[in-house]
Formats: structure tokens, sequence, C-alpha cells
């Protein structure tokens, strides 16, 4: 324990002439701590750039994960081994190939990244080479042909095209058997149930009759789709698909006949041979979006499973859960987690007058648990298709579950590993579903792991915020132990118009920041006055980038059960009564009332504050043994 | 004349103009007594993912039809991997989430398919981070 107190030391050390570094003259701490923790000098939040890379960070302990899987089954590196893979399933990727494109139909960036004809046609050699073909028959004057021989040798120049179409069509629908019934049959019909006279049974018979009979089709595409990874499915489905694939539909011009004066004179050779061509021509316009849209659905959906079936190999397990959840790392989350723990069990005694009340929920606190992955053990992988240990998941299967949402087959079989790429930390309160239960828990996920090195009072605000859930306003009442009377006052004075004017719904968060603020406020009063303010700032960190990524990609209206950043931060940790005196400053800003819980309200007297240069966390570590 | 408006026509007019077709997708999380609903509108005037978690639309976003359909797309390969892929006849069914596709009968993810579960994961994550960042 005193090994792991000293390691803290160290980093705390470190941490500690950090911080003193970012405290920069004029901030305004006491009058708007948001301004003064994330504002720099030249009136923005420049915190975008350090949660970009963080995000970076994350990907890469994943991609090198990946790609240290892939080269033990031949692959120089990931990449090269999905290319590999999409190619055999028939879906070629340009070489070279658009990076951030590329990036985004791995799903390593959250964007739209434009039309999806663009993104195809960057992505897939196919699907350029349709564009490609698309614009030069569409781009030849058919209207200078003389002759009938003309006519019907470009005839079978849109045909061959035509049918290339089809074909690559019917092969990437061979791997999205969802996607064919639900967008390629199912849009079709939906258009022309929306506009039965724009697209009329006589113009479009084929697609009129797939559509009567949906149904039928759709549980055929069912029963084959549940033999997928069997030797018979891509059989069964490429002969399913050959019934079902449907020509473009056919717009009805005409919405309206008239008898003519006149009988019409009959057409000539010509005549017919230039509307069949045109017929042909119009469905050339539409085939490469079709394409393109197949093309890109089949392809994400190969490409996700051949992911996940990576993500599931003893190397990618292994290296990320080595590389996230260290022991070193456990062991100061462990330790700050107890330290908060302990903490806000003392903020209860004094807060919650209901003896009866007040020991369910201080002794339910010593059963919260911080949650952590582990690697698995040897006996839960088994031989994959390729050769490699994977997860088997008859030995995940709930009944051995380590719990209801932290499943680690859950975690790995997600193609994107997003678990280990998000920005996320939860509480969830203890709950059973039929022979399943979890434990109660605070579960800091991987990118707020990492600050617990490099920025442990972010951490420690963050961890405190979620350990706080437990006696939120709803939580409390769906915990057994009503807390309602008790925040009365506190969330009457956030209520009000001088500070942050909570609105309803937002209760459990306001509450959990509060308890953070209290928590922050008792770690504060520990550490030497000069390192306090500088300290406070940078443990508004995830607040900073949380507003900096909202800012910077606008388009969000917001009502929240979250209140707004600013608000979190200066009007419920800047306006902490605690953390207030901590710092010397007035009683209440100009710009936010002050608003805390009468009872909590700490005996500060600043000269007798630590002098100890060994960090706030440490001394709780040490105080807790 | 007649024949180039014709043809103008028939190309400049995709057919979702004629189709006013709206798609929708809705999943929904449960833990415990707190429920998180993610809804995308797949629409041509105006496509959105919306987040619900107790405060009436607390989130909304405007995202492009393209990108909306994309989303409803990936909803319903997670959906189909649920309910119809083996071993998907489980005696039990442990709600893990709800997916609803254009209004239909709602799929129950069950926490007992556990590849579906880690896929509903994933996208769950991910719909998360579009709505907030």
């Amino acid at each position: 324990m005193r090994k792991h107190a000293h390691i803290l030391i160290i980093i705390l050390g470190v941490v500690s002439s950090r911080v003193v570094q970012v405290q920069a003259e004029n901030r305004k701490a006491c009058e708007d701590l948001f301004s003064a923790s994330c504002i720099g000098i030249d009136g923005k939040n420049g915190f975008a750039s350090k949660l970009a890379q963080k995000k970076a960070d994350a990907v890469k302990i994943v991609g090198d994960a990946r790609d240290k899987a892939a080269a033990e089954l031949g692959f120089s590196n990931f990449d090269e081994a999905l290319k590999k893979h999409l190619k055999n399933s028939g879906f070629e990727i340009n070489n070279p190939v658009d990076e951030r494109i590329w990036k985004l139909f791995k799903g390593e960036l959250d964007a739209e990244g434009g039309p999806d004809w663009q993104i195809s046609e960057a992505l897939f050699v196919d699907v350029a080479k349709c564009k490609k073909d698309q614009a030069a028959i569409t781009s030849t004057p058919t209207f200078n042909f003389k002759n009938i021989v003309e006519y019907s040798e470009f005839q079978k120049k849109v045909d061959s095209f035509n049918l290339d179409v089809k074909t690559k069509l019917l092969n990437a629908y061979r791997y999205d058997l969802p996607s064919f019934i639900s967008k390629y049959l199912g849009s079709r019909c939906n258009t022309i149930k929306a506009s039965p006279q724009g697209y009329r049974k006589e113009d479009n018979v084929e697609i009129y009759n797939a559509c009567e009979n949906i149904e039928k089709i759709r549980w055929e595409a069912i029963r084959i789709f549940r033999l997928e990874g069997s030797a018979e499915y891509l059989l069964e489905t490429e002969k399913f698909l050959k019934d079902q694939v449907l020509p473009e539909l056919s717009y009805s011009s005409s919405q309206t006949t008239t008898m003519p004066d006149s009988p019409m004179p009959p057409k000539s050779e010509l005549d017919l041979a230039r509307e069949k061509l045109q017929k042909s021509i119009n469905t050339v316009y539409s085939s490469c979006q079709s394409l393109s849209n197949g093309v890109r659905a089949s392809a994400e959906k190969v490409a996700k499973d051949f992911a996940s079936e990576i993500n599931l190999s003893k190397t990618v397990v292994d290296s990320v859960v080595g590389a996230v959840y260290s022991p070193d790392s456990k062991t100061k989350v462990d330790q700050m987690f107890k330290s908060s723990r302990e903490a806000i069990q003392k903020i209860v005694k004094s807060f919650v007058a209901d003896p009866e009340k007040r020991t369910k929920i201080v002794n339910g606190y010593d059963n919260l648990q911080s949650y952590w992955l582990e690697k698995p053990p040897a006996n839960a992988y088994k031989n994959g298709p390729r050769g490699n240990l994977i997860l088997d998941e008859d030995k995940f299967k709930p009944s051995y579950a380590r719990s209801l949402m932290d499943d680690i087959f859950t975690y790995f079989s997600d193609p994107t590993l997003s678990h280990f790429t998000t920005v996320n930390a939860n509480y969830g309160p203890g709950m059973s579903f039929g022979s399943l239960h979890q434990n109660e828990r605070v579960n800091m996920m991987p990118m707020f792991i990492e600050n617990i090195n490099n920025n442990p009072y972010a951490f420690l605000t963050a961890q405190a915020h979620e350990i706080g859930h437990k006696i939120g306003l709803k939580m409390s009442q769906i915990n057994g132990y009503d807390l309602t009377g008790e925040y009365k006052d506190l969330l009457a004075c956030y209520r009000n118009s001088k500070s942050i004017k909570l609105v309803r719904g937002q209760e459990d968060e306001t509450i959990a920041d509060y308890i953070a603020s209290e928590v922050l406020a008792r770690e504060l009063l520990k550490l030497p006055e000069d390192k306090r303010e500088a300290t406070l700032l940078s443990s508004m960190e995830t607040f900073c980038m949380f507003d900096a990524k909202m800012t910077n990609e606008g388009n969000l209206s917001c009502q929240e059960v979250h209140p707004d950043n600013t608000l979190r931060v200066s009007g419920i940790f800047g306006a902490n009564p605690n953390i207030r005196k901590v710092l010397k400053c007035e009683s209440d800003s100009s710009l936010y009332k002050t608003c805390g819980i009468d009872g909590l309200a700490l005996p500060i007297n600043n000269s007798s504050a630590a002098t100890s240069t060994s960090g706030a966390i440490t001394n709780t570590i040490e105080e807790s043994k | 004349m007649k024949n180039i408006l014709k043809l103008l026509i028939l190309l400049l007019l995709p057919t979702k103009l004629f189709g006013f077709t709206t798609s929708t997708m809705e999943v929904t999380i449960v833990r415990g007594k707190m429920a998180h609903t993610y809804l995308v509108t797949s629409a041509k005037k105006q496509s959105t993912l919306v987040l619900k978690n107790g405060v009436k639309d607390s989130h909304t976003k405007n995202i492009s039809e393209a990108f909306a359909d994309r989303l409803i797309a990936e909803a319903n390969r997670v959906a189909w991997t649920s309910a119809y892929r083996k071993p998907a006849s489980k005696k039990t069914c442990t709600g893990y989430a709800t997916i609803t596709l254009n209004k239909e009968k709602p799929i129950v993810v069950c926490q007992e398919n556990l590849r579906a579960t880690g896929y509903t994961y994933g996208f769950l994550n991910k719909l998360n981070r579009l709505i907030k960042n």
C-alpha cells in the first residue's frame, strides 16, 4: 500500500509542477471559473485539440493491437488484412485511397463524410469505374446517330454496362440481405406506394410484383440469413438474389392520356431503336447510384464482421486491456475511488439527518465498486477459423458473465471497439434481470482512466461525480432512500435566476456535480495555498474539452440532462461555498449565486492548511489507510 | 425541345422526390428506471438524430438524409442479427435494447446474443458521440 502511495507522490509531484505552469496572471477563478479554466488569452477555448489528441491516442492503442493481430495472421498490418478481406469478398478498395474517407468507412471518425456516392466512388474500384463508364455513355451525343447500325452498336455498349452493374450489385448484396430487403427492395416499394401515379404498374411490372410478395421474399431472405457463416450461405444467397434483382424504377411521365386528333404514324425502325436506347440510357443514370449504395452498405457489413473477428483475438484483447487497464493504473484508480467514496460518506453523515436513511446510504457506499476490466483467463479462448486464439462466446454466456453491462465479449465483439475510444463514465445501480445480476458500480471508461496519470484532479472530479450519482435526486428514489427533502433548498438555489437556472430533468447531474465539488474542495484544502487555484483550474479540463467540442461543431440544440458546461464549471464548482473559501474568494461572484448545503461548510482555517508538497490525493490515501 | 425537357425531368428527379418517403429508427436502452432513446428520422426536408433521456427531446441534431439512411441501415443489420441469426432462438431473452424500424414491431436485442449485444453497444456509443460531439 505504502509503495503505491509513493508512486502517487512521484506522479503528483510532476503534476503539481505542471499545474503551477498553467497558472497565469489575471485568472478570474473567483469571478468566472469557466473562463479562467477553459478560455485562453485569445478569448477562445483551446481544448478541442487536447480532446482530439486524447482520441488519437486511444485510437492508436486499438490500431496497434489490431496491427499486431493482423501480423500474426501474415499481413503487414490491419489495414492490409481488411483490404484483402474486402477484395476477396468482391469489394476492391482504390489504391491509393483517400485516408479520411477510409477512416470514416472503418468507423474511426464520427462525421457524415459527404454524399454516399462520393464516399463510395472514393473508396471502391467498382463504383469509380461505374461512374467513369457512366460518364462516357451519357456524354455520347446519341442524337447525332444517323443509322440503325450506330444505334445498335451503342445499344450493345449500354446493355453491357447495365449487365455489369447488375452483376456487381448482385455480388454486393450477397453479404447484406438486411439492406437488400429494406433498402433495395423496400425503398422501391415505398416509392410506388407513395406515388402510384408517378410510377405506374404498366411501367414497373417487375417491381409491383415483387412488392406484392415482399413478405414472402423477406422471410426467404431471413431463412438464408440464418445460414450466414455456413458453406451453403453464398450459394443460396446468389440463387435468391438472381430472382430478386429488379430494374430501376421507371417514371411514368405522361400522367394523363389524351386521344390524338389523327392516328399516330407508325414508328420507323430508327425511331424504335432511338427510343430503346434512350430508355436504356435513362437506366444508366440511376444504376451507378444503386451500385454505390449496395456496395457501400454491404462492404461496411463485411468490414465490421471482419473487424469484430480480429477484435476478439487474444492478441487484441491482451494488448488493449494491458495498455489501458494496467495494474499500476488500477492501484491509483482504486485508491482514489476509496478516498472519494469515504469523503462522500462523511458528507452524507453531515447532511442526512434521518439515521435509518443515513445508515442505508453510508453502508450502501461500502458495496459500491469501481469497475475494472481484467484480462480473461487462458481458458476463455478457443482456436478460431484463422488458426489464432479468439474469445470463446460459450465461455461468456450470461451465467458466466462478469456482470450484465460490462461483459468483455460485448466490448470486443463491437467492431469499432468503442468502449476504448469513447470519453465517458457512468454510475450503474445494482440490478438483477432473471438470473443475471449486476453489482452497483462506477465505470470510468478507458479515455478517462488515462487521466489518472496525466491529470489526476480532473480524474478525481469525474470519478467523484459518478460516485455522487448514487445519492442523486431520482437515483436516491430508485435506491430506496429518497433525498428530495434534503436537496430542496440546494435545488431551489440552483433554480434561481442568479444561479444556473436549473431546468427540470437536470437535478441528478447537478447534484452529482455538486457532490464532486464538495469532494474537490476537501482535496484542494489539503494542498499548499499556492497550488490550490491552479489545481482547481486544471481539474476542470474535462468540462473545457466537452465545451470546446460542442462550440466547434455546433448544430446542436440542447436541453440536456447536464447543465451547460459553462454553468457546471462557474455556476456549480465555482459557486461552491467551500471551494470559494479554499480559494479565499468573496462569498458570491457577480455572475453566480453561491449554492451549497449548509451543514457541509468546511471549518477552514487557512493558516492551518496543508503545507505538504506531496499532493492532496496522496494525503487522502495515507489518511484512508 | 419537348424531348429534352422530358429527359431532364427524368434525370433530375430522384425517386424519393416523388415518393415523399420517410424512414425512422428508434433504439431504446433501459437500465433500471432510466431509458435512453435515440431516434433517427430520414426525410427529404430534414433528417434528424434525437436523444431522449428523461427530458423531452433533450438533444436534437440535424443530419443529412444519406447519413440518416446509413444509420438506419446499421440499426436494421443489428436488428436482423439479433432477431434472426443463430443462436437467436433462446429460451430466455434478457432485454439489452429495443430497435424499432419504421414504426414496425420492436425487435429486442437479447443479452443472451452476445455478438448482437456487442454490435448494439458500439452502435449506441456511436449515436451518443454523434449527438453529443
